[in-house]
């Protein structure tokens, strides 16, 4: 009895479904170049208690990994000043400002499979000599981009991430 | 002493409440495995290293941890008193100004100023308790003269901070050193501090049960809108995938921690 009562518990505070969502396309990125880009997220739903996930890593075949964030404003990829700004300008983005968006839900839980669109605002600045790869990631464009999202489920009695896509291999820099 | 942007980077991992001793803490083969997961073909040579202080914790708390024992009689009552209080204890040397904390912010220093004079461009790796670490240091070498000259990282001993399921959060660890992080002044490069937490995470949310944590912002309680502060500081709740304590170990291991760490150490 007291074993049953044991295991009963440890199901129920730690056994969950683990979801992986991931989609790719491939679009221009920020210097013109045909790339990869994979969008990707996690959410865990427990058996007892509320759901969570994200944040979402957008990977660019060849340039950066940019994280989609849940804020009060929405799912964004938020910039940072000396890294990233708006196309063309030569003043510096003030810190925090919204340079992407996943514009299909307000929060990761709510966010499922099938089409996901994703709009870019900014361009990656030049990095500095500590930077090892040109920083690159999709053409900011007024337009969102669309990615055909899977679903991937588990269920787990201790919880558990299935594995991420691979970053997109470059073939050309 | 000047960094040298051509070394290869070094990523210092600083675990947190442990049990067990040093010999115990490997948490560095699982970033060095995570970085390699998450590089793909990027050219980037890095090697990975662990700060350990458990054993500076266990010697300190030895005669308690003696006393401890004969209140808990039976057997099985002093092995899980010991057990309980070698996390207890951890957590409360770091909470208090003690020697023993003094020692292991010393220890920490030391080493990441050895690893600024070899050259190698320097990233922090905290988890837990060892986050309240991280954080105390990096604050002081910040107001040391000569380092963290704002526009020439290579005056920078650490180049970025990267915290797992910190409690920093919480009010027991706003000791008044920690009220703010040390202003850089003006320039243009910018300290990024990237903090991911799970919102089941106890540590984190400093409840016991993993009541989920509901807000945003942890780590940014820091971050001013002066830009002469010159830090980038970034809350990331993450799904890890697991629930309450097992959430507070999975972080190591976690593609989207490797994916912020990759673009730290690559930029």
């Amino acid at each position: 009895m007291t074993k049953w009562s044991v295991w009963l518990a440890v199901v129920f505070l730690s056994g969950c479904s683990n979801f992986l969502y991931q989609g790719s396309l491939v679009a221009p990125d920020s210097q013109g170049a045909q790339r990869k880009a994979i969008l990707y997220w996690y959410k865990t739903e427990p058996l007892l208690g509320a759901a969570k996930a994200g944040p979402a890593s957008l990977m660019t075949e060849c340039g950066a990994t940019l994280t989609f964030e849940e804020r009060p404003q929405g799912l964004i990829f938020r910039g940072e000043s000396g890294r990233d700004r708006l196309p063309g300008s030569a003043q510096p983005l003030a810190d925090g400002a919204e340079c992407g968006r996943i514009v299909d839900a307000a929060s990761f839980v709510e966010l499922k499979e099938g089409t996901v669109r994703v709009k870019i605002l900014c361009e990656p600045v030049a990095g500095d000599e500590f930077s090892v790869v040109t920083r690159r990631y999709l053409k900011a464009n007024d337009a969102p981009y669309a990615f055909e999202v899977d679903a991937q489920k588990r269920w787990s009695l201790f919880g558990a991430v299935i594995p991420a896509p691979s970053p997109p291999e470059c073939a050309q820099r | 002493m000047s960094v040298d942007p051509q070394k290869p980077r070094k990523i210092l991992c600083v675990h947190g409440v442990q049990m067990g001793n040093d010999a115990d803490q490997q948490q560095h083969k699982e970033i060095s495995d995570l970085i390699d997961s998450r590089l793909g073909n990027i050219p980037l040579t890095f090697e990975t290293e662990m700060y350990r202080y458990e054993n500076i914790n266990d010697a300190a708390q030895k005669r308690y941890k003696q006393l401890l024992k004969l209140v808990a009689q039976t057997p099985a009552g002093g092995i899980v008193a010991d057990k309980a209080f070698d996390l207890v204890a951890d957590v409360v040397t770091a909470m208090l100004d003690t020697s023993t904390a003094a020692k292991i912010r010393a220890g920490l220093r030391a080493r990441i100023l050895e690893i600024f004079d070899e050259g190698n461009p320097c990233y922090l790796v905290a988890h837990s308790l060892g986050t309240i670490y991280a954080f105390d240091v990096i604050n002081a070498l910040m107001r040391e003269e000569g380092l963290f000259l704002r526009d020439s990282r290579r005056t920078w001993p650490l180049q970025g901070l990267v915290t797992l399921g910190s409690p920093i959060g919480l009010p027991m660890f706003s000791g008044s050193e920690r009220k703010k992080v040390t202003k850089l002044g003006p320039g243009t490069k910018w300290f990024r501090w990237l903090n991911y937490w799970d919102r089941t995470d106890p540590v984190v949310s400093g409840n016991i049960f993993g009541k989920p944590v509901r807000s945003f912002g942890i780590a940014e309680k820091y971050q001013l809108a002066d830009p002469n502060q010159g830090w980038v500081i970034r809350d990331r709740a993450v799904d890890t995938g697991r629930l309450w304590l097992l959430a507070h170990t999975a972080y190591w291991s976690h593609p989207i921690v490797g994916d912020g760490i990759v673009d730290m150490i690559t930029n």
